[in-house]
């Protein structure tokens, strides 16, 4: 990608000699949202803290801007970051916090103040800038880290799980806001989280990584749509595996790969209409749609309905996939 | 030259002061000890020491004492302090909080000050004898001196590690356990011998071996309530040390050193070995029971609130005699009438002032140099970890595990002659020895205190600092000073509290430019002269009330203290 502000090429991050994260290479557009997605332990935050500086490299370049920052300390970085805890001095206000990087800087108080406001008006906290972070709730505390981190007008902001200590519903607002932000400041995001709805919600392009390696990079729906890996298939939604038996028997043909299948593309019927013959085992009522699990020739198969037009538990129901929604991986296509 | 290397140069230069303080005031003075101990003349001379040890009488019966005393006092403590943690945590008792008061108070009345406390009451100038000689006339009056005294003084003031520690045990006891226990039959005594015993004898065990060392130890108590014939170990160093026998004073105060500091290793071992909650994730309080027979509900009340009466009444008589005109000390039992005189005679007056002024400087000084130390080494030896840092650490606690009398001997043996490593100078009968005394030995604590400050200190903030730009030293003192000052404010004065009443070490190495209240409060209270008396009580009114404010704080700072010695 040429105008990309943010290029890494071969990156491989690690602790000690081990590396826990090899041939990592990523370029991302000036004012794009990516999220570095994975399950813990996948090095998603080594990442991270490697763009930031607190984890040297082992090999690979980092370039900001085109300059190759693979070698600074992260004092001269000029790179903004939020921490999963917000990591807000607990000693100093709202003010201070954010004037932080500002006085280190020495810049005039006129400018301090001035800067400081804008940046407290952007974020929603212009009350709260002589409270002390412990008197202020989860949301606002992120609101303070955020700004904190844009002050300096860095172009590439880096969140570590930010949303993470946040209960659901400020959860859902502050993905709003920080997308907002973004929108009217313009910055370059990467956000990690092992949240999977963070992500969809808000990444222009997500990177999932797997055990230290990316499994697929792309779009929240071509990951959900079209999965590169039997991994990305289970990570992000849910899936059905079918166990061979299973698969020859709805689909009709035997595959030597491994087959899987969204939840919504499992269809049901009350007679007949083809597919296999199931037994309902029972039922998850989650609000909106209830999940139906069901034994087709000894393996459970779950499908998504919406509604309360449910099958009883213990009936017999005919199975059938949608057709072309099937992910095969590893064997001849279905 | 750019900011990085000045701060990198200025860094060394800090450490480089840190290794010159640790070898010449912890290394150096521990190595002259045990030179002098093990050699005279230059000659091998531990035989023949040992034997001149082994056959002065004096020695043999201070062994004897300190023995029998040490083992007296581990019974005598562990009745009285599992009984206080049986009233205050198993039992329901009624008045349970005025309980935790006087069986809190060993923490602001111990040492020196308790020694001295109990020689005002108990004493021949005592309140409770003026009162006893009067019902009983032909009582003696020094009927409590001696070793009744010394025995008093340890089971009621020892028992502070159970008040501490002991309890802190019970509370890590799952309340469900015991109801667990119940539901499946268990009787009372099965309950507490194989649910709660289990849980908390690890801590039982740390803490009678610390009541072990402190007996050994003990120092004040034995000088102030013992008497002209009941003698310890400790007094005897120092008698040994007064009679120009360093070689003697030296192997003995190090064989105790031997003994103290197994102790000290064996109670670590056990304060490790303390079981978890088995996982428990929300563990319930222990309900305190009610006992159901009238008959031993009421002997439980009488005997817990017996000792409410032996633990605040040595307090309070300090108390209201400091108010009291001097001529009333060891006449009266309660006084009649009520001053300021004697604290606006100590607080006025140079001679009586010059005690408190010397160990207050001293104290400042002590404890400004310990905390600057530590406050640039311990970050330093958490964030590099090499074979110089890990040295300096473990020099650090050394004076933990090493008893006071040893350092003291060992900083007369290496500053008694022109010492390179101060510019030769002399330190023995200057003012210095003393406060750089102070300074080594509350360098533990102050170690251990801000360790676990800055351990605490999540490093995302030094990060996020880091990723805004700011230097090492801006880090430091924007970020992480201001989050340790209130554990630094609080050590300085837990320790500056430990140093007004510091007794072992003062008494070896005191001097007339800087006799300190310690001594001042020993004096006055062996003194027959009602005026020293009087301003003796002042002195320790004074310590207990500066006690009782920091003991407050650190209440509110809710900082718990580790097990750790006390010297009486």
């Amino acid at each position: 990608m040429s105008n990309a502000v943010l290029s890494i090429q071969k990156l491989e991050v690690g602790y000690g000699s081990k590396a826990v994260v090899r041939d990592f290479s990523l370029d991302v557009a000036a004012g794009e949202f990516v999220s570095l997605l994975g399950p813990s332990g996948s090095g998603k935050s080594s990442v991270l803290r490697a763009i930031a500086g607190f984890l040297p490299a082992m090999g690979g370049r980092i370039l900001l801007e085109g300059r190759d920052i693979t070698g600074e300390t992260p004092e001269r970085r000029n790179v903004g970051i939020v921490f999963q805890n917000y990591a807000l001095f607990p000693t100093m206000t709202a003010f201070e916090n954010i004037a932080f990087a500002l006085r280190v800087a020495k810049r005039p108080q006129a400018e301090v103040d001035k800067r400081v406001r804008n940046m407290a008006t952007l974020s929603g906290i212009d009350e709260q800038l002589t409270r002390n972070p412990a008197e202020m709730s989860g949301g606002q505390q992120q609101r303070v880290a955020i700004a904190r981190a844009l002050v300096t007008g860095s172009r590439v902001l880096l969140f570590d799980e930010p949303l993470s200590n946040l209960d659901a519903k400020v959860r859902v607002t502050m993905r709003r806001e920080i997308k907002r932000m973004q929108r009217e400041v313009g910055f370059t995001a990467i956000f990690v989280t092992h949240d999977q709805e963070d992500a969809l919600t808000m990444s222009d392009r997500i990177v999932v990584l797997n055990g230290g390696r990316v499994e697929q990079i792309g779009h929240g729906r071509t990951l959900y749509r079209q999965p590169a890996t039997p991994f990305i298939c289970q990570f992000i939604g849910a899936s059905n595996e079918l166990s061979p038996p299973v698969a020859r028997r709805l689909l009709g043909a035997q595959g030597d790969g491994r087959s899987f299948v969204r939840l919504e593309d499992v269809l049901i019927a009350e007679n007949g209409g083809g597919g296999a013959r199931a037994t309902v085992s029972h039922i998850e009522f989650l609000g909106s749609h209830s999940r139906v699990y069901m034994i087709v020739e000894g393996d459970t198969i779950s499908a998504m309905l919406l509604g309360d037009d449910l099958p009883d538990v213990g009936s017999e129901v005919w199975v059938s996939i949608r057709p072309g929604a099937v992910h095969v991986f590893g064997g001849t296509c279905l | 030259m750019t900011r990085g290397r000045i701060e990198r140069a200025l860094c060394w230069l800090a450490l480089g002061v840190v290794v010159w303080a640790v070898v010449s005031f912890i290394v150096v003075p521990l190595a002259a000890a045990i030179h002098t101990a093990l050699f005279k003349n230059g000659a091998w001379a531990l035989s023949e020491t040992i034997g001149q040890l082994a056959a002065s009488k004096r020695v043999r019966t201070a062994v004897w004492n300190t023995t029998w005393m040490t083992a007296a006092s581990i019974v005598t403590v562990t009745i009285v302090g599992v009984f206080q943690i049986a009233v205050l945590e198993y039992f329901h008792v009624r008045g349970r909080w005025l309980l935790k008061i006087a069986y809190a108070t060993p923490l602001i009345f111990g040492g020196v000050v308790a020694a001295a406390g109990y020689n005002f009451t108990y004493g021949p100038g005592g309140a409770v004898t003026a009162a006893l000689t009067r019902a009983i006339p032909t009582l003696p009056r020094d009927w409590f001196i001696g070793w009744l005294g010394v025995l008093v003084a340890h089971t009621f003031l020892l028992t502070s590690f159970h008040f501490l520690f002991l309890r802190a045990a019970m509370h890590r006891v799952d309340y469900a356990t015991i109801e667990a226990a119940r539901s499946m039959g268990a009787t009372e005594l099965t309950v507490l011998r194989r649910v709660v015993l289990p849980v908390i004898m690890p801590t039982m065990l740390a803490v009678t071996l610390l009541t072990i060392y402190t007996s050994i130890a003990s120092f004040a108590a034995a000088q102030v309530l013992g008497g002209r014939d009941f003698h310890m170990l400790s007094q005897m160093v120092l008698t040994l040390q007064s009679l120009r026998r360093p070689d003697m004073a030296a192997l003995l105060a190090l064989l105790m050193a031997l003994v103290l500091m197994a102790l000290i290793l064996l109670s670590q071992y056990f304060e490790g070995k303390r079981p978890c909650t088995a996982g428990a994730k929300a563990t319930a309080r222990i309900q305190l029971r009610k006992l159901r027979n009238p008959l031993a509900n009421a002997i439980l009340h009488f005997i817990a609130y017996a000792l409410v009466a032996v633990y605040l009444v040595p307090v309070l008589l300090v108390v209201l005699f400091s108010l009291a005109p001097a001529s009333s000390v060891g006449v009266e039992v309660l006084p009649s009438t009520l001053t300021l005189k004697n604290y606006i005679r100590v607080l006025s007056t140079g001679a009586t002032f010059e005690p408190f002024l010397n160990s207050m400087l001293m104290a400042v000084l002590a404890v400004s140099a310990a905390l600057a130390m530590t406050l640039f080494a311990v970050p330093v030896i958490l964030r590099e970890r090499s074979w110089l840092t890990r040295a300096l650490d473990l020099t650090f606690l050394l004076p933990w595990v090493v008893p006071s009398i040893l350092l003291a001997i060992g900083l007369i043996a290496a500053f008694d002659l022109p010492n390179p490593l101060v510019g030769n100078a002399v330190l023995l009968g200057r003012y210095w020895l003393l406060p750089i005394g102070y300074a080594v030995i509350i360098l533990p604590l102050t170690v251990r205190f801000m360790r676990a400050a800055f351990l605490g200190i999540d490093p995302a903030y030094e990060e996020a600092a880091r990723a805004m730009g700011a230097s090492g030293f801006y880090r430091f003192r924007r970020v992480i000073l201001p989050l340790v000052a209130p554990t630094a404010t609080l050590v300085a004065g837990m320790t500056f509290n430990d140093l007004m009443a510091e007794y072992p070490l003062s008494a070896f190495l005191y001097n007339v430019h800087n006799k300190p209240l310690p001594i001042a409060i020993v004096d006055g209270s062996v003194s027959a002269d009602p005026e020293q008396a009087a301003i003796s009580l002042v002195y320790v009114t004074l310590i207990m009330a500066f006690s009782l404010v920091v003991i407050l704080l650190a209440e509110r700072l809710a900082l718990g203290r580790a097990p750790e010695t006390s010297k009486i």
